[in-house]
């Protein structure tokens, strides 16, 4: 599954520690989830989309899998 | 306080003074033991197991409640795959003439040390330590399975970190 998050830090200047932090997992696993070699849980997914304040379908795209 | 003092790596060692302290005790105390009886001496070896085995289900239990579901995911990648190759690599090695005449010498020497039997024969003692050398054997090359199919796993991920933060700098 394809996301955002790499260019949606990028315009927030965060990085993935940061993101890491707010979304209270690993950088490793923020790292595994940009890079779209693991494909989140809901609630991660929802966590990480409220992190951006944005919906998870602006976040993550679902014809990218 | 301690991340100050000892850095991000530096505190991991200390997971391990608990064991340490325990083993030393059983060490120190083993000789008196001795004197005072065989049983005495048994029933402190088996606490000092007991109380390492203890201490080491609630470090992995506690470590296990802090994970995230990338790292679950790899534990659960690293046990399904890690025991298999294990067991089937500590099948191989058994296989091997020279690892398993090591195994035989190492027994007998065991046997031949503390002198019970008849050299050459099988006696309680010699099955005893073939028994625990070969669970040893396998358990150890199991957990390697375990860690080899881990490091498998994030580096698929591409997250897998070989050396610590301040050796290569943080992304």
């Amino acid at each position: 599954m394809k996301n955002r998050i790499r260019v949606l830090r990028a315009e927030r200047d965060w990085s993935q520690a940061e993101l890491a932090e707010r979304v209270r997992v690993s950088r490793n696993s923020i790292n595994a989830i940009e890079n779209g070699k693991f494909d989140p849980s809901l609630p991660l997914a929802f966590r990480i989309a409220d992190c951006f304040g944005l919906s998870v379908e602006e976040v993550f795209d679902k014809t990218g899998a | 306080m301690t991340n100050k003092v000892f850095g991000n790596f530096g505190r991991r060692p200390l997971w391990l003074l608990p064991i340490v302290l325990v083993v030393a005790a059983v060490a120190l105390a083993m000789p008196w033991a001795k004197r005072v009886g065989p049983l005495v001496a048994t029933a402190l070896g088996e606490a000092g197991v007991m109380l390492v085995a203890g201490y080491c289900v609630a470090a992995v239990l506690k470590r296990q409640r802090r994970m995230d579901e990338v790292h679950l995911a790899a534990q659960g990648f690293a046990n399904s795959y890690g025991w298999i190759w294990g067991g089937l690599a500590a099948s191989l090695l058994l296989m091997l003439p020279p690892v398993m005449n090591w195994m035989v010498h190492l027994v007998h020497a065991m046997v031949r040390v503390r002198g019970t039997g008849p050299s050459g024969t099988p006696d309680g003692l010699a099955v005893q330590l073939a028994f625990f050398y070969g669970v040893a054997l396998v358990m150890v090359v199991q957990a390697l399975g375990v860690c080899v199919a881990s490091i498998v796993w994030w580096r698929r991920m591409g997250g897998f970190r070989v050396l610590p933060r301040w050796r290569i700098g943080g992304s």
